[in-house]
């Protein structure tokens, strides 16, 4: 029996998988439809990781923009007691909305990193199928600078041939980390994929120096390469800047 | 004045380095004077990534170095009691150049915390300008004699393949990588210094818990400052006090434990509870069972190596719980309380959304009553209608039940001009056979011929009918036609007649034209 057995029990960290959800006009239809459903889909198995990993506890956050910008909850919530709202597509793209949202709530005084000691860096996922439509630049220049997103996991998944690769190449930082999917049976392998590879690592805890070579982001993007080379989840998703499999876009009808 | 002090050091393997097969790099130290005048502690974390494959070794020399310089430095009373005696103060992190701002008109939270942190310094080394003058040099020494130690230890153990594969082309430094920490209490002063991670608490009388060293904002989630940075001078923070305000405890804890403990309140409670049982049982038994719970913490908390190190007044701590219990049950009921703030803000969001929606639904149910309002008029103008229709039909009723019966009047009128026709046209023909019978044999009479029914009917019905008049004077006419100019060569024949018969026939019936009855039949 020692003294120390009286303690209490030290509490999780916490990750937070951040949703970046594109629901302007163009995302209606099928594509709408299989990011709801597929998300939804997901939790628990995103939940299962959060109850069964000893380093943190993940939460979700999930942010859309259309002709505004609308968090799904004002708080991130935990995978376990997550309940995923239908998102209804219908507008403009503002993705410097978005951004500049993003920025402001990953901030240890105005959002959702109060306890830096507490958090594990985000993950952050972006589904879009398109370009702003609006100015965007300065927002993710200023949100390139924000600590927690630079040691972010960031990952763009374009829905669709339409979706400014540039943009997303700009926002993860790398073009590995960018993938472009042409029907809902690819969206919503990568969708998954993409999410539970992502908690995974982002959730894990590493110590390394300030110069160190490797990053959350670059684990993750040799998952991923990995995952790409041993699995058939990948098959048809163009991986980059370049779309290899133009024109082979099936949607269905909307 | 001697005060019962002690000093305590525990470092434990990490588990996932037990899993992996790596070795502790956590180092910690704690020394005390044989009269019991100084005391030091010290932690040092090696880094964990692949590239530092010695910071095992990087960890034991930077504390074995500094307990060294700091034994030296509390020997020297003359150079540093002078410039800590009577003063204090802390100095952090000190700018190495202009800051590069991605928006210099708008920076970012990190920059901001930078630009705040340069700007703290600048001040602070404006009033501790003589003692960053006595103490940077210092700490220039131990990174200088760390720096020649990992070079010998390079020397003297070369990197296998391995090591030299993780470590690349990086600098040699790259392969100790540690941060460094260490607080030393000394009859006139205490000193403390940190580069990189982990933290350093202090506590007073009441176990109000501080950080006597500022910290770096350089030192963000699993980036540190270290020494194996190529400039790390800058990177030495310290603070001083040479005013007698000595802490009652002191705890440092390597990365791995702050990272267990998530938020510093419940790291503060963890080493507060740490110090009650070292009050409950004294230094030795409580240091062993601290060895063996950072262990199973390590598994269920950060999985990271654990070391901890502190300097304690034992005679202080036996009154200090009780006001610690009381503040306890005082912060228990702050964090009620914002739990509750925290559920009433959550139960204000529900509201708003069930606001939200219920205007939505308000919206729709204006919207249906409106078109209900329009279908309510429809209904109205729709019976109105019926009404006009039902008074319509009773109207067209009666002038169907009167056109019935005028079409039955008419009906049995046509079969009374029917009947009365086809007896003249009988009477008609038995004459024109008489007629026509007695020319073709003289005087004789046709046998059984038949009398025209005409002869037998009263006179008066023979006159009702013009019809029946016409015809007779039509047949009349033939006869005489007949009787005046018989011709052999063009005998009458049935044609002409039966063509003067349906006109005669149509003038008699209005509904039978072309030969067809009343039901369009031939």
């Amino acid at each position: 029996m020692s003294s120390f057995d009286k303690v209490e029990a030290a509490p999780r960290r916490v990750m937070t998988l951040i949703f970046l959800v594109d629901t302007s006009g163009s995302m209606e239809g099928e594509k709408m439809g299989q990011v709801n459903d597929t998300i939804e889909n997901i939790l628990p198995e995103i939940g299962e990781i959060s109850s069964t990993n000893a380093d943190a506890e993940i939460k979700i956050a999930v942010l859309e923009f259309s002709s505004g910008i609308e968090w799904m909850y004002p708080e991130p919530i935990s995978a376990e007691d997550f309940t995923w709202q239908n998102l209804e597509a219908g507008g403009l793209t503002s993705m410097g909305e978005a951004f500049k949202e993003l920025n402001t709530k990953l901030s240890q005084t105005t959002g959702f990193m109060k306890e830096a000691a507490g958090s594990f860096a985000p993950a952050i996922i972006m589904l879009s199928d398109g370009e702003p439509t609006q100015e965007y630049k300065h927002a993710l220049e200023k949100l390139k600078a924000n600590n927690w997103f630079k040691a972010a996991i960031k990952v763009a998944i374009s829905i669709g041939d339409d979706g400014n690769k540039d943009i997303l190449v700009d926002f993860t930082g790398t073009k590995e980390a960018v993938y472009t999917v042409h029907n809902r049976e690819q969206l919503k392998k990568i969708i998954r994929f993409v999410s539970v590879t992502a908690s995974q690592v982002a959730s894990s805890h590493s110590s390394v120096g300030k110069e160190a070579p490797t990053t959350k982001q670059e684990e993750f993007v040799d998952k991923m390469n990995d995952a790409d080379n041993t699995s058939d989840t990948f098959d048809g998703v163009d991986i980059g800047d370049e779309t290899t499999n133009a024109g082979t876009d099936d949607w269905g009808t909307f | 004045m001697n005060d019962n002090l002690t000093v305590f050091n525990v470092t434990r393997l990490g588990a996932s380095h037990t899993k992996s097969g790596k070795p502790c790099q956590d180092y910690s130290l704690s020394w005390q004077s044989d009269d019991n005048s100084v005391q030091v502690a010290i932690v040092c974390d090696g880094h964990g990534g692949d590239t530092y494959v010695r910071s095992d070794v990087g960890s034991r020399l930077a504390a074995e170095i500094t307990l060294k310089h700091l034994k030296a430095m509390s020997d020297d009373t003359t150079t540093y009691a002078g410039i800590f005696f009577g003063r204090k103060g802390a100095v952090t992190a000190r700018p190495t150049g202009p800051r590069k701002l991605h928006d210099p008109k708008s920076p970012s939270e990190s920059e901001m915390q930078l630009l705040k942190q340069d700007a703290l310094f600048k001040k602070q080394i404006a009033q501790h300008a003589e003692q960053d003058k006595v103490v940077m040099p210092m700490f220039k020494s131990i990174y200088d004699e760390w720096a020649a130690a990992i070079e010998a230890d390079a020397k003297e153990n070369p990197f296998t393949d391995y090591e030299a594969g993780m470590l690349g082309k990086n600098r040699i430094a790259k392969a100790y990588g540690t941060t460094l920490m260490a607080f030393m209490r000394t009859p006139y002063y205490w000193f403390a210094f940190h580069i990189g991670d982990g933290k350093m608490l202090a506590c007073d009388r009441t176990l109000t818990w501080v950080e006597p060293v500022p910290w770096d904002c350089n030192c963000f989630l699993n980036v540190t400052t270290s020494l194996c940075n190529s400039n790390p001078l800058p990177s030495f923070r310290y603070a001083f006090d040479g005013t007698g305000a000595f802490p009652m405890a002191v705890i440092m804890g390597s990365d791995g434990l702050d990272d267990s403990w998530v938020t510093m309140p419940k790291l503060q409670h963890f080493y507060a509870q740490t110090l009650e049982i070292f009050a409950n049982q004294g230094r030795d038994k409580t240091v062993d069972e601290l060895g063996d719970y950072l262990t199973k913490l390590s598994a269920t908390g950060s999985r990271d190596d654990m070391s901890m190190a502190g300097i304690l007044n034992m005679d202080l701590l036996d009154n200090a719980f009780t006001m610690y219990a009381t503040r306890q049950e005082g912060l228990k009921l702050k964090a009620e309380f914002t739990n509750r703030q925290s559920e009433m803000e959550k139960l204000n969001h529900d509201l708003d959304e069930m606001k939200k929606n219920l205007a939505e639904a308000e919206s729709k149910l204006a919207t249906l009553e409106k078109q209900k309002q329009d279908v309510e008029t429809m209904r109205r103008e729709l019976q109105a209608r019926m009404v006009q229709v039902e008074t319509k039909a009773a109207e067209y009723a009666e002038i169907d039940k009167e056109a019935r019966a005028r079409n039955a009047e008419l009906i049995a009128q046509w079969n009374t001009m029917k009947e009365k026709a086809k007896r003249a046209e009988d009477d008609w023909r038995a004459q024109w056979m008489a007629e026509k019978g007695a020319m073709l044999s003289g005087t004789a009479q046709p046998e059984e011929t038949v009398q025209p029914e005409e002869t037998i009917q009263p006179e008066e019905a023979k006159a009702e009918d013009p019809a029946v008049e016409e015809v007779k004077a039509e047949g009349q006419n033939t006869e005489e036609q007949n009787t005046e100019e018989p011709s052999s060569e063009e005998p009458a024949t049935e044609k002409p007649e039966k063509k003067d018969r349906t006109a005669w026939w149509s003038a008699l019936n209005p509904w039978a034209t072309n030969g067809k009855d009343e039901d369009g039949k031939e």
